[in-house]
């Protein structure tokens, strides 16, 4: 290989991953006037970002102050879709959460008790017939649900697209088909990033890869404990309205298309979509939603959540290497402006207003 | 449906039954699985029913396939209509989505794709207007039910089908306003290099030629429909004739009052299937576009999935026909050994043939070929994925911002994820992103398919039968 071929880049801060959570610190970032470039192995959201429900959920989450972290950036959220154009589907209308039994419902009666600690989260208990009233599409031989008006939704394909979209026109850089191949670092310091046909330098490299996360970290010799998830889904034909909130695992999007979720399965990376896993799922939905029995499916679908092993986000500045960050975890839709906040300022600013001290890898050694 | 058939074949047009016909000869249990209500693929479906019955029509393929139908019907071969393979679960089992029953997972030693083609167009402001028709979908309409889509058409696009729309009218007593083709007539001489072989093809061109003439249709060569307009309702249109590049000339348009439309831009292959399964697929503009890449024994490149007719590339009747008998008796060898000298000899035979039939198959895909300027020349504001309302600007924005691939532009667009799976926009979202500056770069990528290759009703998705994993 002839090494005149090799491209020379520069740029102050290089991210690494195109799904949402390097994307939204792109955006941040190129808003406070850095020069960035972001690159990306595959395509803008061709991973997890690309494939979810869209849920700006925080009724889900715990423990207490993973709960209040996300409320925080599901409150940042107006501001964020004003700011990025209006267009990427965002509401917050609240959702629903539903159990088929007794005993499920006393699950969702003590998390209701646990989140309601959160000011601002007013979740509350339906019974069955106040559930109805809600969502008049779902089945009347459900135990009940609960009600969260904290939660919230975005299109994810609309918000990374406009991410990308608002990043360029301040500026960055975004390159995908392009996989970083090594980082150089000398005397403590990060030198270059080098993809096979380029050679960026730079001395700020934030490792957005996702489930390859790990590969990247390992460049700078940083273990970050990642493995992905693999969650199914099942997308039907676009129908007329029947849900009128996200429901727990199902959501309609603006179009009309209704996504059916999912699950957590541990098996390396293989997207594959399983027979079992989609009846499995298929038969909950018809069971919760009757009036899907006669829609039809235009797609099955599996994508590959980057998971750490306490399901809390990763938040890294590396000691010992400057300036080497980690951004994973699930949720890249609740957490994305948060996430880009965070970033932002600890590169720009040396440090963050939120507190990052349980987001740390510290809390997985030893 | 419970036992287990050797081979599965997708389709029962003329490779799948060719297929089936090798196979049995050999005493290999085959099932075909077909989307149709009745067996024999779009070429017998244009066949009137009565003379479906009476086995008497002229054509050489149409005549050897309903010989071929009525032997399978005799020898009492397995065939599920309206049935469909919707994917598979990546361990050579493929999912069978009929409407009397739960989705089924079912295992076969081989599988043969025979799932054909369908129509692709060149988009124009106003395509998706009521009264606006694919040719082919015009023709199904005329001979199944014997009724014209308006008593005034106005038949346009390239390749066969416009062509053989308009005998249909004209024998219906229609009308033809205007009869338009985006080829040169000097390209349809071509076929002369192929003769004596294509000497049937030649004079049937030339009967059918003569027979448009006598009625006062004259084929207007290098000429698009580019527009057309209506309340509700398809109304009028606009015609433009064509540069030597294939881009509309400025001034040349001319305004033609219509109910009636029909388009149509030749014929792209069926390789969803084969796709979603991880075969191997190539572009090749002779083969109509992306085509499955097969061995000489029409192998894919994931062992003991077959593809044989369109998939493979399209050439019309004679070579699907071919490439059916190939299939059906290279799979026989590989189940039960070595084949019979004489099954050698006649494997011979019909390679050598077959090659005869993809020159064939070149000229079609040349004649129907849209070039670059035709896609270059889609004014913004066209409609390109129909199901989700997608227009070509926000495509062109979205390549603008990096999103090139089919994968991004998909994701990042919505073109193609709606109801039809991208079955019309994907061909031509990646011919526009094949011929787009900032795009072609990234070179002719396949569609990567998902299953349900084909819309599945939810409520069959559940009970998942034995053998499931």
């Amino acid at each position: 290989m002839s090494t005149s071929s090799i491209q020379q880049q520069s740029a102050d801060v290089v991210i690494i991953g195109g799904g949402v959570r390097g994307l939204a610190i792109a955006y941040f970032l190129s808003r406070a006037k850095v020069d960035v470039l972001l690159v990306e192995k595959r395509f803008i959201a061709s991973g997890a970002s690309g494939l979810n429900m869209g849920y700006v959920n925080v009724s889900a989450k715990k423990p207490v102050y993973y709960t209040r972290f996300s409320k925080m950036s599901a409150d940042l959220y107006p501001k964020f879709n004003q700011e990025l154009g209006g267009d990427i589907e965002y509401e917050r209308k609240g959702s629903v959460f539903v159990a088929e039994s007794e005993a499920a419902m006393q699950d969702l009666a003590q998390i209701v008790v646990e989140r309601n600690v959160v000011p601002g989260l007013d979740m509350k208990l339906l019974d069955s017939a106040e559930l109805l009233r809600l969502e008049p599409a779902l089945s009347p031989r459900l135990a009940g649900g609960y009600w969260s008006p904290a939660d919230g939704g975005v299109n994810p394909l609309k918000l990374t697209r406009a991410l990308a979209r608002e990043s360029s026109r301040l500026g960055a850089r975004i390159m995908t088909g392009t996989e970083v191949q090594d980082i150089r670092v000398q005397s403590g310091r990060i030198e270059a990033v080098h993809t096979g046909e380029m050679t960026i330098a730079t001395h700020v490299v934030v490792n957005a890869a996702g489930i390859h996360v790990p590969r990247i970290a390992q460049m700078v010799g940083l273990t970050v404990p990642v493995n992905p998830e693999r969650g199914q889904v099942v997308i039907t034909e676009a129908l007329s309205k029947i849900l009128r909130h996200t429901v727990g695992d199902y959501k309609q999007f603006a179009d009309g298309q209704i996504l059916i979720g999912t699950t957590n399965e541990d098996v390396g990376e293989d997207t594959q979509v399983t027979s079992r896993m989609i009846s499995d799922r298929v038969g909950r939905a018809l069971r919760i939603i009757p009036a899907l029995h006669k829609a039809r499916s235009i797609r099955f679908a599996a994508a590959l959540r980057p998971m750490p092993p306490d399901r809390l986000p990763i938040y890294q500045k590396m000691e010992g290497i400057s300036d080497f960050y980690v951004a994973v975890g699930h949720s890249g839709m609740t957490l994305a402006p948060i996430t880009g906040q965070i970033f932002s300022d600890w590169i720009t600013k040396g440090r963050s207003t939120y507190d990052l001290s349980a987001y740390g890898v510290e809390r997985f050694e030893g | 449906m419970s036992t287990k058939a050797r081979v599965i074949i997708v389709g029962a047009g003329l490779a799948g039954m060719a297929a089936a016909r090798s196979l049995t000869e050999h005493d290999v249990k085959v099932r075909i699985i077909d989307e149709n209500p009745h067996p024999g693929g779009q070429l017998l479906r244009t066949i009137p029913a009565a003379s479906r019955s009476t086995g008497l029509t002229r054509e050489g393929p149409k005549r050897r396939g309903l010989a071929l139908l009525s032997r399978l019907k005799s020898r009492r071969v397995e065939i599920h209509s309206q049935t469909q393979v919707v994917g598979s679960d990546g361990a050579g089992r493929v999912w069978v989505d009929s409407p009397r029953a739960p989705l089924q997972e079912l295992s076969a030693d081989r599988i043969l794709l025979a799932s054909g083609a369908r129509e692709t167009f060149l988009p124009f402001p106003g395509w998706t207007l009521p009264g606006v028709l694919s040719t082919g979908g015009a023709q199904l309409l005329i001979k199944g039910s014997g009724v014209l889509p308006a008593p005034e058409m106005v038949i346009a696009g390239s390749g066969p089908l416009p062509l053989a729309l308009a005998r249909e009218v004209l024998k219906y007593k229609g009308r033809i306003t205007a009869l338009l083709d985006e080829s040169r007539l000097v390209d349809s001489l071509e076929l002369l290099k192929l003769l004596p072989r294509q000497l049937p093809r030649l004079l049937q061109g030339i009967r059918l030629q003569g027979r448009l003439l006598r009625a006062g249709v004259l084929t207007r060569h290098q000429s698009r429909i580019i527009e057309a307009r209506g309340d509700e309702q398809l109304a009028e249109c606009t015609m433009a004739g064509l540069d030597s590049s294939g881009a509309p000339v400025p001034g040349s348009e001319r305004t033609l009052r219509t109910p009636g439309l029909a388009v149509g831009c030749g014929l792209v292959p069926n390789i969803e299937l084969g796709r979603e399964m991880g075969c191997r697929a190539g572009y090749n503009q002779n083969k109509g576009g992306w085509v499955l890449l097969v061995s000489e024994s029409q192998e894919t490149s994931i062992s003991g999935i077959y593809a044989a007719g369109e998939p493979t590339g399209i050439a019309g009747g004679n070579k699907a026909l071919l490439e059916g008998e190939i299939a059906g008796l290279a799979i026989a060898s590989s189940l039960k050994g070595r084949l019979s000298r004489k099954d050698r000899r006649r494997l011979a035979r019909l390679r050598k043939r077959l090659k005869q039939e993809l020159d064939f198959g070149a000229f079609l895909c040349r004649l129907a070929r849209i070039p670059a300027a035709g896609y270059a020349s889609i004014p913004k504001e066209t409609i390109i994925c129909r199901c989700e309302q997608i227009r070509l600007a926000e495509i062109l924005e979205s390549i603008h911002l990096g999103f090139s691939t089919m994968a991004s532009v998909k994701k990042a667009t919505r073109c193609g994820m709606g109801r039809c799976q991208g079955r019309t926009c994907a061909p031509i979202l990646q011919e526009i992103l094949m011929t787009h500056p900032d795009a072609a770069s990234n070179g002719p990528a396949p569609l990567s398919v998902r299953s349900p290759v084909k819309p599945v009703a939810l409520e069959s998705l559940l009970e998942p039968k034995e053998g499931v994993r």
